[in-house]
Protein backbone atom coordinates (compact mmCIF):
# COMPACT_ATOMS: atom_id res chain seq x y z
CA UNK A 1 0.00 0.00 0.00
CA UNK A 2 1.50 3.51 -1.17
CA UNK A 3 1.49 6.26 1.01
CA UNK A 4 -1.35 8.72 -0.37
CA UNK A 5 -3.53 5.21 0.56
CA UNK A 6 -2.41 5.02 3.52
CA UNK A 7 -3.10 8.71 3.70
CA UNK A 8 -6.61 8.09 2.89
CA UNK A 9 -6.85 5.32 5.45
CA UNK A 10 -5.99 7.65 7.93
CA UNK A 11 -8.08 10.81 7.31
CA UNK A 12 -10.62 7.94 8.04
CA UNK A 13 -9.28 7.66 11.15
CA UNK A 14 -7.87 3.90 10.42
CA UNK A 15 -5.45 3.75 13.13
CA UNK A 16 -3.78 0.97 11.65
CA UNK A 17 -2.92 2.94 8.67
CA UNK A 18 -1.32 5.66 10.67
CA UNK A 19 0.66 3.28 12.75
CA UNK A 20 1.87 2.09 9.53
CA UNK A 21 3.09 5.24 7.88
CA UNK A 22 4.67 6.34 11.05
CA UNK A 23 6.90 2.84 10.54
CA UNK A 24 7.51 3.73 7.30
CA UNK A 25 8.98 7.33 7.82
CA UNK A 26 10.30 7.57 11.40
CA UNK A 27 13.96 7.12 10.72
CA UNK A 28 13.93 9.32 8.13
CA UNK A 29 11.77 11.85 9.58
CA UNK A 30 14.02 11.32 12.80
CA UNK A 31 17.72 11.15 11.25
CA UNK A 32 16.22 14.86 9.38
CA UNK A 33 15.53 16.53 12.48
CA UNK A 34 18.62 14.94 14.39
CA UNK A 35 20.81 16.46 11.48
CA UNK A 36 18.32 19.51 11.64
CA UNK A 37 18.62 20.29 15.27
CA UNK A 38 22.07 18.47 16.76
CA UNK A 39 20.24 16.49 19.66
CA UNK A 40 18.34 13.57 19.59
CA UNK A 41 16.43 14.19 22.09
CA UNK A 42 15.05 17.33 20.46
CA UNK A 43 14.74 15.34 17.18
CA UNK A 44 12.77 12.74 19.06
CA UNK A 45 10.39 15.04 20.11
CA UNK A 46 10.19 16.97 16.57
CA UNK A 47 9.42 13.55 15.07
CA UNK A 48 6.54 13.25 17.37
CA UNK A 49 4.88 16.30 16.67
CA UNK A 50 5.54 15.86 12.59
CA UNK A 51 3.40 12.77 12.93
CA UNK A 52 0.58 14.40 15.12
CA UNK A 53 0.62 17.03 12.75
CA UNK A 54 0.60 14.81 9.48
CA UNK A 55 -2.69 13.06 11.67
CA UNK A 56 -4.05 15.98 12.25
CA UNK A 57 -3.94 17.25 8.52
CA UNK A 58 -4.53 14.24 7.15
CA UNK A 59 -8.14 15.30 6.04
CA UNK A 60 -6.53 18.10 4.17
CA UNK A 61 -3.91 16.27 2.45
CA UNK A 62 -4.80 15.89 -1.41
CA UNK A 63 -3.53 11.92 -2.78
CA UNK A 64 -0.99 13.31 -5.20
CA UNK A 65 1.67 11.13 -4.95
CA UNK A 66 3.68 13.66 -2.83
CA UNK A 67 3.62 12.34 0.24
CA UNK A 68 7.05 12.73 0.74
CA UNK A 69 7.72 16.58 -0.13
CA UNK A 70 4.53 17.19 2.59
CA UNK A 71 5.64 15.12 5.35
CA UNK A 72 9.51 16.93 4.92
CA UNK A 73 7.33 20.31 4.66
CA UNK A 74 5.85 19.73 8.35
CA UNK A 75 9.36 18.42 9.22
CA UNK A 76 11.40 21.22 8.12
CA UNK A 77 8.81 23.85 9.21
CA UNK A 78 8.39 22.76 12.80
CA UNK A 79 12.62 22.42 12.90
CA UNK A 80 12.99 26.09 11.96
CA UNK A 81 10.19 26.74 13.96
CA UNK A 82 12.36 24.99 16.72
CA UNK A 83 15.49 26.82 16.25
CA UNK A 84 13.89 30.33 16.00
CA UNK A 85 12.49 29.88 19.31
CA UNK A 86 15.58 28.86 20.39
CA UNK A 87 17.52 31.81 19.25
CA UNK A 88 15.01 33.87 20.79
CA UNK A 89 14.83 32.35 24.04
CA UNK A 90 18.78 32.14 24.11
CA UNK A 91 18.64 36.16 23.98
CA UNK A 92 16.26 36.66 26.27
CA UNK A 93 18.59 34.59 28.97
CA UNK A 94 21.13 37.16 28.01
CA UNK A 95 23.51 34.95 26.33
CA UNK A 96 24.24 36.71 22.75
CA UNK A 97 27.37 35.35 22.79
CA UNK A 98 25.85 31.88 22.14
CA UNK A 99 24.01 34.20 19.29
CA UNK A 100 25.71 31.98 16.41
CA UNK A 101 23.99 32.18 12.55
CA UNK A 102 22.08 28.98 13.94
CA UNK A 103 21.24 26.91 17.18
CA UNK A 104 21.78 23.91 15.75
CA UNK A 105 24.00 22.62 18.32
CA UNK A 106 26.00 18.73 18.34
CA UNK A 107 26.01 17.38 22.38
CA UNK A 108 29.48 17.05 23.02
CA UNK A 109 29.28 13.64 24.15
CA UNK A 110 27.88 12.73 20.65
CA UNK A 111 30.74 14.88 18.90
CA UNK A 112 32.98 12.44 20.71
CA UNK A 113 31.40 9.36 19.49
CA UNK A 114 32.25 10.40 15.75
CA UNK A 115 35.55 10.14 14.00
CA UNK A 116 37.31 13.55 12.75
CA UNK A 117 35.56 13.70 9.10
CA UNK A 118 31.78 13.02 10.37
CA UNK A 119 32.59 15.27 13.08
CA UNK A 120 33.42 17.75 10.91
CA UNK A 121 31.12 17.68 8.59
CA UNK A 122 28.27 17.75 11.29
CA UNK A 123 29.95 20.95 12.52
CA UNK A 124 29.66 22.43 9.24
CA UNK A 125 26.17 21.20 8.39
CA UNK A 126 25.32 22.83 11.82
CA UNK A 127 26.69 25.89 10.91
CA UNK A 128 24.57 26.42 7.63
CA UNK A 129 21.34 28.56 7.71
CA UNK A 130 17.94 26.71 8.04
CA UNK A 131 17.28 26.84 5.07
CA UNK A 132 20.35 26.44 3.27
CA UNK A 133 20.80 23.14 6.01
CA UNK A 134 17.15 21.67 5.09
CA UNK A 135 17.67 21.71 1.42
CA UNK A 136 21.11 19.96 1.50
CA UNK A 137 19.82 17.52 3.87
CA UNK A 138 16.84 16.71 1.59
CA UNK A 139 18.98 16.22 -1.53
CA UNK A 140 21.71 14.24 -0.14
CA UNK A 141 20.45 12.19 3.00
CA UNK A 142 16.57 11.79 1.50
CA UNK A 143 17.25 12.15 -2.05
CA UNK A 144 14.47 14.09 -2.67
CA UNK A 145 14.83 15.99 -6.34
CA UNK A 146 14.46 19.62 -6.68
CA UNK A 147 11.46 20.13 -7.13
CA UNK A 148 10.23 17.46 -3.96
CA UNK A 149 12.52 20.01 -2.36
CA UNK A 150 10.87 23.13 -3.70
CA UNK A 151 7.20 21.24 -2.68
CA UNK A 152 8.98 21.25 0.87
CA UNK A 153 10.32 24.50 1.07
CA UNK A 154 7.17 26.45 -0.56
CA UNK A 155 9.72 27.78 -3.07
CA UNK A 156 10.65 27.53 -6.93
CA UNK A 157 12.93 25.31 -8.36
CA UNK A 158 15.59 27.94 -9.10
CA UNK A 159 15.09 29.29 -5.40
CA UNK A 160 16.47 25.69 -4.68
CA UNK A 161 19.35 25.47 -7.03
CA UNK A 162 20.81 28.65 -5.47
CA UNK A 163 20.20 27.69 -1.81
CA UNK A 164 22.27 24.38 -2.60
CA UNK A 165 24.74 26.35 -4.58
CA UNK A 166 25.19 28.61 -1.57
CA UNK A 167 24.98 25.67 0.80
CA UNK A 168 28.11 23.62 -1.13
CA UNK A 169 29.87 27.04 -1.10
CA UNK A 170 29.62 27.37 2.45
CA UNK A 171 30.59 23.40 3.07
CA UNK A 172 33.33 23.60 0.61
CA UNK A 173 34.93 26.71 2.33
CA UNK A 174 34.20 25.59 6.28
CA UNK A 175 35.83 21.50 5.14
CA UNK A 176 38.92 22.95 3.64
CA UNK A 177 40.11 25.22 6.50
CA UNK A 178 39.74 21.89 8.54
CA UNK A 179 42.02 20.18 5.90
CA UNK A 180 39.48 17.95 4.33
CA UNK B 1 22.50 19.65 -9.31
CA UNK B 2 21.92 16.26 -9.31
CA UNK B 3 25.48 15.80 -8.56
CA UNK B 4 28.17 18.22 -7.99
CA UNK B 5 30.18 18.42 -11.33
CA UNK B 6 33.52 20.36 -10.26
CA UNK B 7 36.16 18.16 -8.30
CA UNK B 8 35.92 20.62 -5.02
CA UNK B 9 32.31 19.67 -4.83
CA UNK B 10 32.42 16.09 -5.63
CA UNK B 11 34.90 15.94 -2.87
CA UNK B 12 32.11 17.51 -0.70
CA UNK B 13 29.37 16.11 -1.70
CA UNK B 14 31.57 12.47 -0.65
CA UNK B 15 32.47 13.97 2.48
CA UNK B 16 28.59 14.52 3.71
CA UNK B 17 28.51 10.65 3.35
CA UNK B 18 30.28 10.15 6.23
CA UNK B 19 27.29 11.55 8.80
CA UNK B 20 26.05 8.32 9.15
CA UNK B 21 21.95 8.62 9.79
CA UNK B 22 21.11 8.40 13.59
CA UNK B 23 18.34 6.17 14.64
CA UNK B 24 15.48 7.28 16.94
CA UNK B 25 16.68 5.94 20.43
CA UNK B 26 13.06 4.40 20.57
CA UNK B 27 10.23 3.41 18.32
CA UNK B 28 7.94 6.00 17.97
CA UNK B 29 4.70 4.29 17.43
CA UNK B 30 3.65 3.68 21.42
CA UNK B 31 5.28 7.86 22.06
CA UNK B 32 2.64 8.97 19.37
CA UNK B 33 0.01 6.28 20.11
CA UNK B 34 -0.13 7.40 23.45
CA UNK B 35 0.17 11.34 23.32
CA UNK B 36 -3.12 10.70 20.81
CA UNK B 37 -4.83 8.64 23.46
CA UNK B 38 -4.39 12.20 25.98
CA UNK B 39 -5.19 15.12 23.58
CA UNK B 40 -8.21 16.73 24.86
CA UNK B 41 -11.77 16.59 22.81
CA UNK B 42 -12.04 18.21 19.36
CA UNK B 43 -13.64 20.81 20.67
CA UNK B 44 -11.08 21.68 23.04
CA UNK B 45 -8.90 21.35 20.39
CA UNK B 46 -10.48 24.03 18.23
CA UNK B 47 -10.71 26.44 21.46
CA UNK B 48 -6.89 25.94 21.95
CA UNK B 49 -6.62 26.83 18.42
CA UNK B 50 -8.10 29.93 18.40
CA UNK B 51 -6.50 31.28 21.16
CA UNK B 52 -3.26 30.44 19.48
CA UNK B 53 -4.26 32.10 16.57
CA UNK B 54 -5.38 35.23 18.32
CA UNK B 55 -2.02 35.47 20.15
CA UNK B 56 -0.07 34.97 16.82
CA UNK B 57 -2.55 37.66 15.24
CA UNK B 58 -1.65 40.06 18.47
CA UNK B 59 2.06 39.19 17.95
CA UNK B 60 1.92 40.26 13.64
CA UNK B 61 -0.13 42.76 14.72
CA UNK B 62 2.65 44.15 17.26
CA UNK B 63 5.04 44.14 14.78
CA UNK B 64 3.60 46.15 12.08
CA UNK B 65 2.24 48.78 15.38
CA UNK B 66 6.02 48.68 15.83
CA UNK B 67 7.19 49.85 12.46
CA UNK B 68 8.53 46.39 11.35
CA UNK B 69 6.21 45.78 9.00
CA UNK B 70 7.41 46.28 5.30
CA UNK B 71 7.98 45.25 1.72
CA UNK B 72 11.48 44.01 2.09
CA UNK B 73 12.77 40.81 2.30
CA UNK B 74 14.24 41.26 5.61
CA UNK B 75 10.59 42.95 6.65
CA UNK B 76 8.77 39.70 6.23
CA UNK B 77 11.42 37.56 7.80
CA UNK B 78 11.32 40.12 10.82
CA UNK B 79 7.45 39.74 10.60
CA UNK B 80 7.79 35.53 11.22
CA UNK B 81 9.50 36.46 14.13
CA UNK B 82 6.96 38.69 15.34
CA UNK B 83 4.29 35.57 14.62
CA UNK B 84 6.99 33.10 16.33
CA UNK B 85 6.85 35.80 20.04
CA UNK B 86 2.79 35.90 19.52
CA UNK B 87 3.02 31.82 19.33
CA UNK B 88 5.06 32.06 21.97
CA UNK B 89 3.05 34.15 23.92
CA UNK B 90 -0.06 31.46 23.52
CA UNK B 91 2.18 28.39 24.59
CA UNK B 92 2.36 30.34 28.11
CA UNK B 93 6.22 31.18 27.42
CA UNK B 94 6.00 34.67 30.16
CA UNK B 95 7.52 37.63 27.87
CA UNK B 96 7.65 40.89 28.66
CA UNK B 97 7.11 43.62 25.82
CA UNK B 98 10.95 44.91 26.00
CA UNK B 99 11.73 41.39 25.65
CA UNK B 100 10.31 40.84 22.41
CA UNK B 101 11.44 43.88 21.21
CA UNK B 102 14.89 42.66 22.62
CA UNK B 103 14.48 39.25 21.03
CA UNK B 104 13.56 41.10 17.60
CA UNK B 105 16.41 43.44 17.29
CA UNK B 106 18.70 40.45 18.59
CA UNK B 107 17.35 38.13 15.43
CA UNK B 108 18.23 41.17 13.22
CA UNK B 109 20.96 40.14 10.56
CA UNK B 110 20.27 36.23 10.77
CA UNK B 111 19.31 34.52 7.89
CA UNK B 112 16.39 36.24 6.13
CA UNK B 113 14.25 34.51 3.14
Amino acid sequence: MNDDDLMVRTARGDGEAFRLLVERWEKAVFAFHERMVGSAEDALDLSQETFLRVYDQARKYRPSGQFRSWLFRIAGNLARSWLRRKRIVRWLRFEPERHDRSSSSIPADRLLEMDETERAVRQALARLPDRQRQAILLRRYDNLSHQEIATALRTTVPAVESLLQRAMGALRKDLSRRGL
Amino acid sequence: MTRPKDKEMEAVWEALGASAASEPPRPLWPLIHARLGQRPTRRLRALFALSASAAAVTGVLLGILLGSAGQSAQDQWQQETWAEVGSMLADGTTLTLGDVYLASQADEGDEGP
